[in-house]
């Protein structure tokens, strides 16, 4: 009996772990076997790999019903309930690509975007640094690329037939009001901001997202640093000026915190300058970044930056240029940005941002006072839903307040005018990414704006298409309608302007293969809305009007091979037809700061043997049209062709120890004439004739060196 | 009376039952451990890492199979000569760190394998990462410094990571060599805390001992 029993056990035992064996293929869509895929059932041990036919076979002591798993790197997981008490033949499984591959398609008309995290990035954020005639300058640097004129006067970025004022620069999604230092007429603006806060930037010459508004050309969009790796203190002693930074880390915390002095006046001593300089620009500034990271996935950061900086000097008036004018020029920037991020789940992304920009530019002219002050601030909310691989939206609000004060006080008026703008410009929007295939991906969205001073509404819808036509290769679509409200300049004069609008249309083609990265892109610009007024020297604020309008079209092409080891260079070629009848234009014309043809040429080599960084940037372009009051014809005459070669060299070392970067950089090495356009004088003179004056830059070329020093 | 004895028997068996299931997954572990280390191509170590992923969704309390898991697919990115892969795999990689680090926040080894992951990145594209992954490698290392300063791993990928730094900015060969000696010292000492325990870096710490560091009298 016990031994019946026992036997009854043993039985039991052994039939609770007979073994089932289980097999079957894996193939791909496209019926091609896959190999190394883990086929197994969930919570158990039991599984395999498929081998190079796709096949796979193990066993298993499970019964019943199992959830069998099947995963691959790149691949949808697939789960399937499997009887395993039911007789079972061979199980076959179809795996589908998953839309987060590294390959799969990616929405990228009308954007380059620099990344070291991402693969698929045209651009790395290193490369603000090491591009010659760049000097660590992002609008110099992103001027190498496709879509931008090179407005050599003017420093700013000119993107696609658009004027300055049309791209807008975002910071962490929040828009910056003063992306460009003050500068005299006729001295090229810096950007505010060093390359070296931002890890990621995203630079779109249009069709680019919902979440950018108030901005009519084009958004480059960058994004800070995290927690600063380590702590460092460096030093650096330049030809310009002097600066020190000092980093602290903690374990969930950073603070860096970063003081200049510049001073161009020696330089200009050495080097002989065009301009009349009275004081040469100089100034000083700092900056504050914060970092902490809060609960699981949370980060606070906190960037302030403020900057006193003052010039002057004798200028040839605009209605007469045998006439000078003592130019003097001082301007304050405080600049505060703080933002709150926290990924709440797998699911959700919350981003929460407040800025502040406090800028005030105090300008004489001979006896002639102007002040403008700007006071805005910024709140940002937005949420990311990545509902599921294949499906992600994102939704957000913005309250932006403008207050810009001006203030006149004219010698030949009795009292000082004062103008001021109150504004709100209230903003939502919604957009959602979906990837209909491993292939096929779409954007769509669209953005609502309201402004109290304009008292008007806008709704500008977005779509982008990305469809991938090989392994390599992608053709996208963008179309999109864009605001933007008009210049401060224009707007606190006139409460009857309305928004400002482009229609962007672009057709993009790009095929990226073993570094090497090939680019082509097609695009329609039509403006309306534009403003528009009489005359250029006597403007009647009352008749500012809408009445504007224009058009740019044209093809960008890019080029860049990366596929050389220490040898890198790209080519980026534009051209374009874009005419405007905006401002003082009597008639459409193309504007002054468009070239038909641009070509850029960028070249680095790191020569590991010497520890030392080459750069050469060859810059050509088609003459700029400029007035002349002879021509019947409006903005009929055009400038001599530009061309520029610049040159620079950093030289990695120790000094007493401390890693030290040498850092030299020359601009315009060959000397070429640069000649940006001409100004005439408002009345011939007894002859007839006009007086005129080119507008050159303040010197041939432009030396830059530097010691940078870490402790 | 019978009652009594089904019920030993029944307990009897249910112990067989759990015994062998706990002694089962030290077998296993330990026998794709051997394997690892005789792991060359992708394919070895995607077979090994699919292995130690099915064990380590079994096991929601073991950090070592999702450990082993996250070494293999860091090897992947190693060994494969498809670039657009490397990073798939490393992310695949990082997954399994996160998860292991949430079952065991103070284990020194699971730090030295996020600095190897770091590592990996940078060779992916040294011009661009080097800088900020070199850094961060450095963090996590110091980390498992702290948490076991006798861990070899951790001065063999100390020495990695200065070895492979450009000399202007401090590192190669000169600076590295002592972080090699040291890894020596401390893999002749090491003490595995069980058979599971990590025993991979010594013999290629020797080699680039020897390679750059030469024979010592």
């Amino acid at each position: 009996m016990k031994l019946l029993l026992l036997l009854f056990f043993i039985a039991l035992y052994s039939g609770l772990y007979a073994q089932i064996s289980i097999k079957g293929k894996v193939t791909d869509s496209n019926n091609e076997p896959l190999t190394g895929v883990n086929v197994y059932f969930k919570s158990s041990y039991d599984g395999a790999s498929s081998d190079e036919t796709g096949k796979y076979h193990f066993k298993t002591e499970l019964s019943g019903k199992q959830t069998m798993v099947v995963s691959f790197i790149g691949f949808k997981t697939i789960e399937q309930l499997i009887d395993l008490d039911t007789a079972i033949g061979s199980i076959d499984f179809i795996m589908r690509k998953s839309s987060n591959r590294l390959d799969a398609v990616v929405i990228t008309a009308g954007s380059f975007e620099a990344s070291d995290e991402k693969k698929a990035v045209i651009f790395k954020p290193l490369d603000i640094v090491t591009t010659a005639g760049g000097l660590a300058d992002i609008p110099s640097v992103i001027n190498t690329l496709p879509g931008t004129q090179t407005v050599g006067e003017e420093g700013k970025l000119f993107v696609r037939g658009g004027d300055s004022y049309e791209t807008r620069t975002f910071i962490d999604g929040m828009i910056v009001d003063e992306p460009y230092g003050s500068t005299v007429p006729d001295v090229p603006a810096r950007g505010r901001f060093s390359p070296f806060l931002f890890k990621g930037m995203l630079f779109s010459s249009g069709g680019y997202s919902a979440e950018y508004g108030q901005a009519l050309s084009s958004a480059l969009v960058l994004e800070t640093n995290d927690l600063a790796p380590e702590t460092v203190t460096s030093l650096s002693l330049m030809s310009v000026g002097l600066g020190a930074a000092h980093t602290q880390r903690w374990d969930r915390a950073s603070l860096s915190l970063s003081t200049d002095y510049f001073n161009l006046a020696p330089y200009f001593g050495l080097i002989k300058q065009q301009f009349d300089w009275q004081s040469a620009p100089g100034g000083f500034g700092g900056s504050m970044a914060f970092r902490q990271k809060t609960g699981k996935n949370g980060m606070v950061k906190i960037y302030s930056q403020y900057g006193k900086e003052s010039s002057s000097l004798l200028y040839p008036a605009y209605t007469d240029p045998a006439k000078e004018h003592l130019v003097q020029l001082v301007n304050d920037n405080l600049y505060v940005n703080a933002t709150y991020r926290d990924i709440m789940n797998e699911k959700l992304i919350s981003n929460a941002g407040i800025s502040y920009t406090n800028n005030t530019d105090d300008i004489k002219i001979s006896s002639d006072h102007i002040l403008e002050e700007i006071n805005n601030l910024e709140f940002r909310y937005n949420l990311n839903w990545l509902i599921s691989e294949e499906f992600k939206i994102k939704f957000g609000g913005d309250l932006w307040g403008r207050k810009f004060n001006q203030k006149f006080d004219f010698n030949s008026f009795e009292n000082p005018v004062q103008n001021d703008l109150n504004d709100l410009i209230s903003s939502g929007f919604i957009e959602s990414e979906v990837k209909l295939t491993h292939t096929f991906a779409a954007r769509f969205g669209s953005r609502v704006e309201y402004s109290t001073w304009l008292e008007r509404w806008n709704i500008a819808p977005r779509l982008s298409l990305a469809y991938k036509t090989g392994k390599n290769s992608q053709v996208s679509l963008a179309w999109g309608t864009f605001y933007q409200s008009p210049e401060n300049t224009y707007l606190v004069h006139n409460h009857n302007l309305r928004f400002e609008k482009a229609a962007h249309y672009i057709l993009n083609y790009q095929l990226m293969k073993n570094k090497k990265t090939f680019r082509i892109e097609a695009y329609f610009k039509d403006y309306k809305n534009l403003v528009k007024y009489d005359s250029l020297y006597l403007p009647v604020p009352e008749s500012y009007n809408n009445k504007g309008k224009g058009y740019a079209k044209g093809i960008d092409l890019f080029w860049r091979d990366n596929s050389n080891g220490n040898i890198d260079y790209w080519i980026s070629y534009a051209y374009i037809d874009s005419r405007r009848e905006y401002k003082d234009y009597p008639v459409m014309a193309t504007p002054t700061f468009v070239s038909e043809h641009n070509l850029t040429v960028v070249f680095k080599n790191y020569v590991p043997k010497i520890s030392t960084q080459i750069g050469l940037t060859y810059k050509i372009a088609s003459g700029r049209p400029y007035y002349n009051p002879t021509n019947p014809n409006f903005l009929a005459d055009r400038t001599k062709i530009y061309n520029d070669l610049s040159f620079n060299f950093s030289y990695l070392t120790h000094l007493w120890d401390h890693f030290t970067i040498v850092h030299c950089s020359v601009s315009n090495v060959l000397g070429s004439d640069h000649t940006f356009g001409y100004r005439f004088s408002l009345n011939p003179d007894e002859q007839g004739e006009y007086d005129s004056m080119a507008i050159k830059p303040g010197a041939k070329r432009f030396l830059f060196l530097g010691i940078f020093v870490s402790i | 009376m019978k009652n009594l004895m089904f019920f030993l028997l029944f307990a009897f068996i249910v112990n067989i039952g759990t015994a062998q299931d706990e002694s089962s997954y030290m077998m296993i572990m330990v026998k794709h451990k051997k394997s690892f280390r005789m792991a060359r191509t992708v394919q070895d170590f995607q077979n090994l890492a699919n292995n130690f992923e099915r064990i380590a969704n079994a096991e929601s309390d073991q950090w070592h199979p999702l450990y082993y898991a996250a070494l293999c697919y860091i090897n992947m990115s190693f060994v494969t000569d498809q670039n657009d892969q490397k990073d798939a795999f490393l992310d695949k990689a990082q997954a399994f760190i996160d998860k292991a680090l949430l079952i065991y926040p103070d284990e020194s080894e699971l730090f030295v394998l996020q600095a190897l992951l770091y590592q990996g990145k940078i060779q992916i594209d040294p011009a661009g990462r080097g800088m900020t992954y070199s850094a961060k490698a450095d963090e996590e290392l110091k980390m498992a410094k702290d948490i076991n300063p006798d861990n070899p791993r951790v001065y063999y990928l100390l020495g990695l990571n200065v070895l492979h730094t450009p000399e202007s900015f401090g590192g190669g060969p000169a600076a590295a060599c002592p972080l090699f000696e040291t890894a020596i010292e401390k893999f002749k000492t090491y003490l595995p805390e069980n058979v599971l325990s990590p025993t991979w870096g010594g013999e290629r710490n020797q080699m680039f001992y020897t390679k750059y560091c030469g024979e010592k009298e």
